[in-house]
């Protein structure tokens, strides 16, 4: 297929805000928290904006890319929500990285980076352009109902980026939906004189069950699908790269699938689920890390709201 | 008794231990939460090829048994 990862960047708020932080403001405690989820703590924002994170996070992907700003043909950003309602928060931070190119957000949830992924291909294939930047970022703290403790303790707060060039790295991928309003977030922000819709319930709702179920059996479908249409083995993988939900799904997934372990990337104790910024995080440490050698398989599986899922194969080219 | 002793086998797979495992023997004795259960009840679902439905509620093993082989006939 069309591109490969050719550059990977992230930036987190400052703030961390662990399980024994949110005891004090809730009734919550650590146990609870971390062997239900796997979560120890978060990051959240203060004063930062997600503008300044996804500019770090950008600039960074464009210099591990050797990328100079006019070299962007495109720019996309996985988000829910930016700092304004428009312009996209592609738009504000190609203007702070000095890119002059298209730009727009996708929702697509937890699934966005992956959507993007899709979008780039298409792009890139169809000689659109040759290198995208792909931004994620989100601020979950901003979107939560604080007062529900059910929801509120999973969520973290995050930005990253990577660049997509063309060439040979993306082996398949696959992206789906099925509609459903197990998780929603209506974020009812207000509403005109002549409105007769009553106020909705501002802040995500997540049915967890349902949520659970549908999490563990989409990431084994998407796996299987996207292993199928590259012609490859979960044997052939080095390493799974999953959205950071919730470790129970992850480790559902990973024992029903058979996955060996050490194989399957995680960094939800760090960071809680950062919707579509999970990924790209976790790509971006790891790469940071040393941990990838080119030529190495990575499958990346989404899933969330929508209800979306996505997954990828690519090879690491750098 | 063979359906519990089925449900014996998922519950020690899933836990990685060998717990003995009774008609008697509640949720709360297998220390399972909430996200547990749901697990559980997706492995019943597979292995016994039944739909088990959302608004079930069982609390023991025994419970969760009869209705498995009620749907069953």
């Amino acid at each position: 297929m069309s591109f490969y990862i050719a550059g990977t960047g992230s930036a987190l708020p400052r703030k961390v805000v662990t399980n024994d932080d949110l005891g004090k403001i809730m009734d919550t405690n650590d146990e609870w928290i971390r062997t239900r989820t796997g979560i120890r703590e978060r990051r959240v924002l203060t004063n930062e904006t997600l503008t300044e994170l996804t500019e770090a996070a950008g600039g960074q992907a464009l210099a591990d890319a050797g990328l100079k700003p006019e070299e962007i043909d495109l720019v996309l950003c996985a988000t829910m929500r930016g700092d304004m309602i428009t312009p996209s928060q592609a738009c504000l931070t190609a203007e702070k990285l000095g890119i002059v190119a298209p730009c727009f957000d996708i929702n697509a949830a937890c699934s966005a980076m992956l959507y993007s992924f899709e979008i780039a291909d298409a792009f890139i294939s169809t000689g659109r352009a040759n290198n995208v930047l792909v931004l994620a970022c989100e601020a979950m703290s901003r979107q939560l109902d604080w007062t529900d403790r059910s929801s509120c303790i999973l969520f973290g707060d995050g930005a990253a980026a990577v660049v997509l060039k063309k060439g040979e790295g993306l082996i398949a991928q696959t992206m789906v939906c099925e509609p459903a309003r197990t998780i929603y977030n209506c974020a009812y922000d207000g509403a005109s004189p002549f409105s007769t819709v009553e106020n909705r319930k501002v802040g995500l709702v997540m049915d967890g069950k349902e949520t659970y179920k549908f999490a563990v059996n989409v990431m084994l479908a998407q796996m299987e699908k996207v292993l199928e249409k590259a012609g490859l083995t979960m044997d052939d993988i080095d390493y799974v790269l999953p959205h950071q939900a919730n470790i129970r799904i992850i480790d559902a997934a990973k024992k029903r699938f058979g996955i060996e372990d050490g194989k399957v990337l995680t960094n939800i104790d760090s960071y809680g689920n950062m919707s579509a910024t999970s990924i790209p995080v976790l790509l971006d440490e790891n790469a940071k890390a040393g941990k990838f050698k080119k030529g190495d398989k990575l499958l990346l599986v989404a899933f969330g709201a929508g209800m979306t899922a996505a997954a990828a194969v690519c090879v690491w080219s750098k | 008794m063979e359906t519990i002793k089925t449900l014996a086998e998922i519950v020690n797979d899933y836990k990685g231990e060998q717990l003995e495992v009774n008609e008697n023997t509640t949720f709360e004795d297998l220390g399972f939460d909430s996200l547990d259960k749901v697990d559980l009840m997706m492995q019943v679902e597979e292995k016994f090829e039944v739909t088990l439905g959302d608004d079930l509620v069982v609390t023991t093993i025994g419970e969760l048994a009869a209705k498995i082989d009620e749907l069953k006939k």
